[in-house]
This record gives structure tokens, sequence and C-alpha cells, in this order.
């Protein structure tokens, strides 16, 4: 999905670095500064380690990097992901319904199994509100990228402040609360940990610091499983995959990181320059240029990609040192903190082991037969970003029961 | 193929160097000399502006630390090993075989290199 950047006012002046080897520069090089660049996502994400620049994002960054390593990306997957798949499950088989199959939103279905996952890292108590969670997510998230909406954008801030109101009243103020009362693992969420870098939020600017901060972990963890998961199910669809079942784990993570180099969560990565470069293939940049990085452009690169780099091509052949899903997460001091809990480094070959979140949901739905619907079809979202806003799948109901009887891996944890 | 004089890395133990390939990082440990990518295989950071302690470089950007004597990767969130050269003076300067290099980046050594073979 290519789009217009002269339509979105904070790219509208920007240089548009459009070449893979230009955007490693520009992400990488720490003359290059991230921000906002609008302020109307300022109540959602201002300041935030999304925006920060160095040193108070090196400091932010290690202090909670230890919730995004290996070991905590396999506890959450385990200990939160799968029973949370179980328990959509569970209600799905409840549904007093007829048919052989069952329809799903595949993008709220994943969602949701997220939502538990990201509650679990911010340090939310989310347990039977999960749907409420979300119901909150969705527009904080859409206000926090407001500048790729195509809806009117006092509209969408004024439904994130509601939502943001709520999301606080009803999640993050009773979460602080029990924090300030018994602070239990300093490091082991994000409010705690954050309560230990700011202190106690009696300050109402230091609370809303603290707010951001998980309002920006509560959608960024929740919409980008969504959205691959969404993107490479329609991928194996239109190029002849019928039975994703029949897909080895190795070929559903190629077909993930294949879809996620082709449809990358945000149109652009922007930064600011501070001083002057010429980048590999010429283009210079003045000291006070903003840049906008076209992801998608850039992932489609033939010179990294080869000749067919538009096409959907889970196997293809790498230079040394790219990553076969692009620039998606991004490289460089801001790359995604939790791109390891997305996908695997390897290609994973047991169930058992940790398949990090994109495979394991897809994984889970295989099993289940899943198919596009045939008399629902699925909705873009309205926005300069490629997602997809509802996609309807079905389900075998006679696998649904069964998958609910047998045993979901268990082991590996805690490693 | 030199790649930079010894002398370079007296006062530093941690150099960049461009070659036709790319951009590789130089550390020195003790008397011996270790090449790799210039790229910290987590998220692209350029290795050769983090720290070396011992055989020990720890990634500026996210912390990983990496054992440049063998690639090895010692602490996340890296989880790839580096690709790693050990590398000889010659005379004054620090050289390696060109095809060597080439590999390390998943390239084709020049066609002057591969017909000298």
């Amino acid at each position: 999905m290519t789009i217009d950047f002269k339509k979105y006012p904070h790219v509208r002046e920007a240089v548009v670095v459009d070449r893979y080897r230009d955007a490693e520069v520009v992400l990488v090089d720490r003359s290059f500064l991230s921000g906002a660049f609008e302020r109307e996502s300022a109540p959602f994400k201002r300041d935030t380690i999304f925006e920060i620049n160095p040193p108070e994002h090196v400091e932010r960054r290690r202090a909670v990097s230890p919730l995004f390593n290996r070991s905590a990306a396999t506890k959450y997957e385990f200990e939160t992901l799968v029973p949370s798949l179980r328990a959509e499950l569970e209600a799905l088989e409840a549904l007093d319904e007829q048919g052989e199959r069952v329809t799903v939103d595949l993008v709220r279905f994943t969602r949701l199994a997220l939502v538990a996952v990201a509650a679990r890292v911010i340090g939310l108590d989310a347990t039977n509100r999960v749907d409420r969670l979300l119901d909150l997510a969705d527009p904080i998230g859409m206000a926090a990228d407001v500048k790729w909406s195509n809806r009117p954008h006092s509209e969408v801030v004024a439904e994130g402040q509601q939502a943001k109101t709520a999301f606080e009243d009803e999640f993050l103020r009773p979460a602080i609360a029990e924090r300030l009362q018994d602070p239990g693992d300093p490091g082991g969420d994000i409010v705690s940990t954050m309560l230990a870098v700011m202190g106690p939020p009696d300050d109402p600017a230091v609370f809303e610091a603290l707010s951001r901060e998980a309002m920006i972990f509560l959608t960024a963890g929740v919409r980008t499983t969504a959205h691959v998961v969404s993107h490479t199910l329609h991928d194996l669809w239109s190029t002849g995959t019928t039975s994703i079942s029949a897909l080895s784990l190795g070929q559903l993570a190629a077909a993930a990181n294949e879809s996620l180099r082709l449809h990358p969560p945000a149109p652009a990565l922007v930064r600011e320059a501070t001083e002057s470069i010429t980048l590999p293939s010429g283009v210079h940049i003045s000291g006070g240029d903003r840049v906008a990085i076209d992801l998608e452009a850039c992932n489609r690169d033939p010179e990294v990609f080869g000749a067919d780099a538009s096409a959907f091509v889970p196997d293809r052949p790498l230079p040394t040192g790219v990553h076969a899903y692009g620039l998606s997460f991004g490289a460089g001091p801001h790359v995604c903190l939790g791109k390891g809990l997305s996908v695997a480094v390897s290609p994973p070959t047991d169930l058992h082991d940790p398949l990090r979140s994109v495979v394991r949901v897809m994984v889970t739905l295989a099993a289940l037969g899943i198919e596009p619907s045939k008399t629902a079809a699925p909705q873009k979202m309205d926005s300069g970003q490629d997602r997809w806003e509802t996609y309807p799948v079905t389900l075998r109901r006679d696998l649904l029961r069964n998958a609910l009887t047998v045993e979901l891996p268990a082991a590996a944890h805690g490693s | 193929m030199d790649l930079v004089p010894v002398d370079a890395l007296s006062a530093r133990s941690l150099v960049a160097v461009d070659t036709p390939y790319g951009r590789f990082a130089i550390a020195k440990v003790g008397d011996s000399f270790y090449a790799f990518p210039d790229s910290c295989t987590h998220a692209s950071c350029p290795l050769s502006e983090g720290h070396l302690a011992g055989q020990v470089l720890t990634c500026e950007c996210h912390f990983s630390d990496f054992d440049v004597t063998t690639g090895r990767v010692l602490t996340e969130p890296a989880e790839s090993d580096l690709t790693v050269a050990e590398i000889q003076p010659t005379g004054p300067m620090l050289t390696i075989d060109e095809r060597r290099l080439a590999e390390m980046m998943g390239a084709e050594a020049s066609p002057a290199v591969q017909e000298r073979s």
C-alpha cells in the first residue's frame, strides 16, 4: 500500500528516504533524533521511550529492557498468551451457535490474546476484563497514531482522551496504588519500573508521564501482532496456500517475516537531522532536515531483496546482516523493544519451544482449520497505516472442541 | 588487503575501518586483533562505538555483550553471534584475506581477487 506523504502534515516537507541502505544509516546514526514532530498525539505518547533521545533514552531503555528479554518473552508466551488463547477458544466453544464452522474476527481475536500479555508487561490486573481493556486500547492506539489517520483528527483525539481517562481510572490507578502499598519485584513490570525511575506520582506531571508510558506499551504490544498475523494469513491465502495447517512452524515463521517486510506496521519512521550527511545513495541531508523513512519502499528495495522484492516469497535469499522482516522493527537505538516477543530469531521447529506471539497465534488457529470467511469481507483501517480493521475467518467447530482437550505445550519456560 | 595501521590500535582498542565490502570494526585484545562487521546483530548499531573490556564488547545501543574472540553473544538482547576473523599484522599494517573479508559480509570478492585465486 503506497501512501502519499504529502497528505500527512508531519512529513509533508520531509526528505523521503526510500532506499534500504540509506534508511539503515538514518536509523543507526546518532546525529538523527527521534521525536513526535506533531502535537496532536502529545497526551498519549509525548516524552515516552519511543520519542526521547540519548542520554535519557539509554537510561529508560536500560530500565525496561529486562521486561523484554528471552526469558521474559518465554514466560509471557507460556504463562499468559497460551492461557489467553485457550480462554478465547473456550468462549467460542460456549457460543450457542449452529453450523460446522464458527466465524471469528481474526484481528480482534489476536488483539484480545495479546492485550492479556500487554497487561502483564505493564502490570495491570485485567482478570476477566481483557475485553474492556482492549476496548480502551484501540481508541488510545488510534489517537497515539492520529498523524496517520484519515478520519477527522479532533474526533480521533477526543475518543482517545475519553478512553485514556477510563484506562487510568479502571486499570492504571489501581495498579499504582497496589505497587505503592506493596512494591513487590521493583523491575517486574512497566508500572513498578517507572515508579522506581520517576518516583511516586504525587505530582500530576509524573502521573501523566507514567500513564503515557503505560499506554504506549499497551497499544504497541496489542496492535503489532494482530497486524502481522492478519497480513500473513492474507498473503498466504492470496498466493495459493489453502491449508495453513499443512505449513511447518518454520514455514509459518518465514511467511510472517515476509509479510512483515511487505507490510510494515508504520508507514514511515521520522527523524530530524542535527548535522549534514550524505547517505550511501548520494542523497544529501542538511542539518535541521526532517527525514521520513518510507518503510514499505525500503523493505521492497530491489538492490537488497532482489528483482521480485515486492512479491511474497517467504524463502527468499537475504544479504548478510539483513533481517527477513526488513526494517519493520526499525534499527538502531529506537529498534522496537518488543520485537523479541513477536518473532523468533531462529525458525522454530517444536510446538513445545517458545514460538513467540505471531507464530503461536497462527499455529493455534491453523490447528482449528482456519479459513477466510466466505460471506464477510475483510476491511482495511481508514489510515495511512496498512492495517486490517477486521478480518473475518472461520474455524472448524469440531476441532475447536478437540483443541480444548489437547494439552497445550507448557515446556521450556523460565529459561 | 590492508585494513588499518597497527598503530591505530595503540591508543584505542576498538576502531572502525571502511572497506569495499562495508564497514568493519577491529578490536585489540592483548596482542591479538579481531575483525567483524561494524553492526550489532540486534539492531545494527555500530559496535565500534561500543565499550571493550578485555574480550567483552558491549554495544552502546542496547547493551548486548559479545566475546570478540569468538563472536559469541554473552548477553541479550542480541541473539545472533558475530562473524569474527582473527587478523595479523603484516609489517606496520593489519591485513586480512580479501576473500575472507567478502565472505564475512556475504559478498563475493572482487573479480581481480577471484582471478588471482
